[in-house]
């Protein structure tokens, strides 16, 4: 059964993310007046790999069971990272812990024991700023993204293939991204193909709410909806399992496809790949 | 009767000897054995920090205790051990969140004692999570406690945390107990290992004889060396394992 490889050190996996930094994601997201979208997503992306690190924290220090990258695309196309990772693609969770551009200190609610909340500091490490500039080169990208995971492939034949989360609010401006996205989950591992998740983050809001794990293209409000619609990967079989656990409506064809729902979920959908069963 | 115990481990494949997380106590191979005696085994959460630290106080807490009462105190008592010796001054952003987070493991406990009735003895068990107690007569599975077949374990098992405190809420505590017989044995074993016997009796195969070969041997090497060769036959999980055995022999105590 693909997809269901073991993930260690001797066997790890990565994830990707394509993050669009066009100029529109300067705007507000649908129904969040006063949020960019540019800065909510690095806010998730960077807690994400927040917990991505904690996740791999031993007693001895980081197990180095994934690679991460973030690929930006606006008005420049390439690693996003900033600081000491400032230019490397995928780089091993370790050196991601290690090597944060600056940790913030940021302040959550907690329960004061009492029935109430109460502010607590926690620190925030970040690994790149929000950008908002330029086009949206979504093939360019996508061509990126197969280099380096061609290579990355290669190199780890036997391991739970790469994902790689596409998030973007606009449509391509450099062409039609189909064969680029085809190109993209072509490549495998022993394990199965690389999987291509996409999460549309639009200005307009859809009349019916967000939408999750789509089935069909029935649903969907427009032509670029169904597009990115057509470019994700079905969800696979450990995934829809975890999905109806979680209360999701899934069915066999769900996708790993999103519109306009909250970045957490489907962050959160990403732990399905990566659960204790299958950590060593 | 008399109880002869051992105790058989491997760390996970690709992992080394210090990083095996399971824990069990006592901790060696122990004969001539004094009544009560009490036993356990515990399974540390791979996603947790320190969990094999935290497996090994609940192990020594579980045999210490008296009542579950006591358990709960002892358990408390262990979250603040676990806490001083894992804390330290200059720990990295991540290493300091983590142990925020805690370490979880399983834990079973089985406590043997006198039946109410002469010549036999009882086993009382306690259990939080999927580790699992198989007894054992004349070379069949007489009961299994708290798990009773492969289907029942799943990823996400009932942990203790090293975090927080007890409560008077005691439904996280599974209870079993039974009666021995001279000739029977208790098998204490952690998921991977009850995985692999739910699984070969389903088809029919005779894992706890399988298993009486490495308890007549008294061998680490032959432990390992079937570990070794069901991973291989990908009929293992790979994951830390640990068989405690018990043996009720001889005469009455």
């Amino acid at each position: 059964m693909p997809h269901t490889a073991e993930i260690s050190r001797a066997n790890p996996t990565c994830f990707l993310f394509l993050l669009d930094q066009s100029g529109s994601m300067a705007e507000a997201l649908a129904g969040e007046a006063g949020k960019r979208k540019a800065d909510k997503v690095a806010d998730v992306i960077n807690k994400f790999l927040q917990n991505l690190v904690l996740k791999c924290s031993k007693n001895e220090g980081v197990r180095n069971w994934f690679h991460v990258g973030v690929l930006g695309y606006g008005a420049n196309v390439g690693p996003a990272f900033g600081g000491s990772l400032g230019g490397r693609d995928l780089v091993p969770i370790s050196e991601v812990a290690s090597y944060p551009m600056r940790l913030e200190e940021r302040t959550k609610k907690i329960d004061d024991g009492a029935g109430g909340l109460v502010d607590q500091k926690v620190k925030f490490p970040v690994w790149f700023d929000a950008v908002s500039n330029g086009g949206t080169p979504m093939c360019q990208v996508l061509g990126q993204a197969l280099n380096i995971l061609s290579d990355w492939t290669s190199k780890n034949q036997t391991g739970f293939p790469p994902i790689v989360i596409n998030i973007t609010d606009g449509e391509s401006t450099d062409g039609d991204p189909t064969s680029a996205a085809d190109a993209l989950k072509a490549l495998a591992t022993t394990d199965g193909n690389v999987l291509l998740f996409n999460a549309h983050l639009s200005s307009n809001a859809n009349s019916s709410g967000p939408i999750l794990f789509a089935s069909s293209e029935e649903s969907l409000p427009d032509d670029h909806a169904k597009l990115l619609f057509r470019m994700s990967s079905p969800l696979t079989e450990n995934m829809l399992n975890y999905a109806k656990q979680e209360g999701f409506n899934v069915t066999p064809g769900s996708r790993g496809y999103v519109f306009q729902a909250d970045l957490h979920g489907l962050i959160n959908f990403l732990d399905v790949g990566t659960r204790p069963g299958n950590l060593r | 009767m008399r109880l002869r115990a051992g105790v058989a481990s491997r760390a996970k494949r690709g992992n080394s000897v210090e990083e095996y997380e399971d824990a069990f106590f006592p901790p060696e191979f122990l004969t001539e054995l004094e009544l009560p005696f009490a036993c356990a085994v515990a399974d540390g959460a791979t996603e947790s920090s320190f969990s094999g630290l935290w497996a090994k106080l609940l192990t020594e807490a579980y045999t210490q205790a008296t009542d579950l009462t006591h358990l709960q105190q002892l358990v408390d008592s262990a979250r603040g051990h676990w806490h001083e010796k894992t804390s330290s001054q200059s720990l990295p952003w991540y290493a300091e969140q983590k142990l925020e987070k805690g370490a979880y493991a399983t834990l079973l406990g089985v406590t043997i004692d006198k039946a109410e009735f002469p010549s036999h003895l009882k086993w009382e068990a306690l259990a939080v999570g999927d580790s699992c107690l198989f007894h054992v007569r004349n070379h069949e599975a007489v009961a299994t406690f708290p798990i009773k077949s492969a289907e029942e374990l799943t990823a996400r098992p009932m942990l203790l945390p090293s975090i927080g405190h007890e409560t008077k809420d005691t439904s996280l505590y599974q209870m079993g107990q039974g009666i021995l017989e001279t000739g029977d044995r208790l098998y204490l074993v952690t998921d991977a290992i009850a995985g692999w016997i739910f699984t070969s009796l389903d088809r029919s195969e005779k894992p706890l004889d399988v298993l009486d070969q490495i308890v007549r041997t008294g061998t680490a090497e032959c432990f390992h060396e079937l570990v070794e060769r069901l991973w291989d036959q990908n009929r293992l999980k790979n994951d830390d394992c640990t068989v405690l055995w018990i043996d009720v022999v001889g005469n009455p105590m």
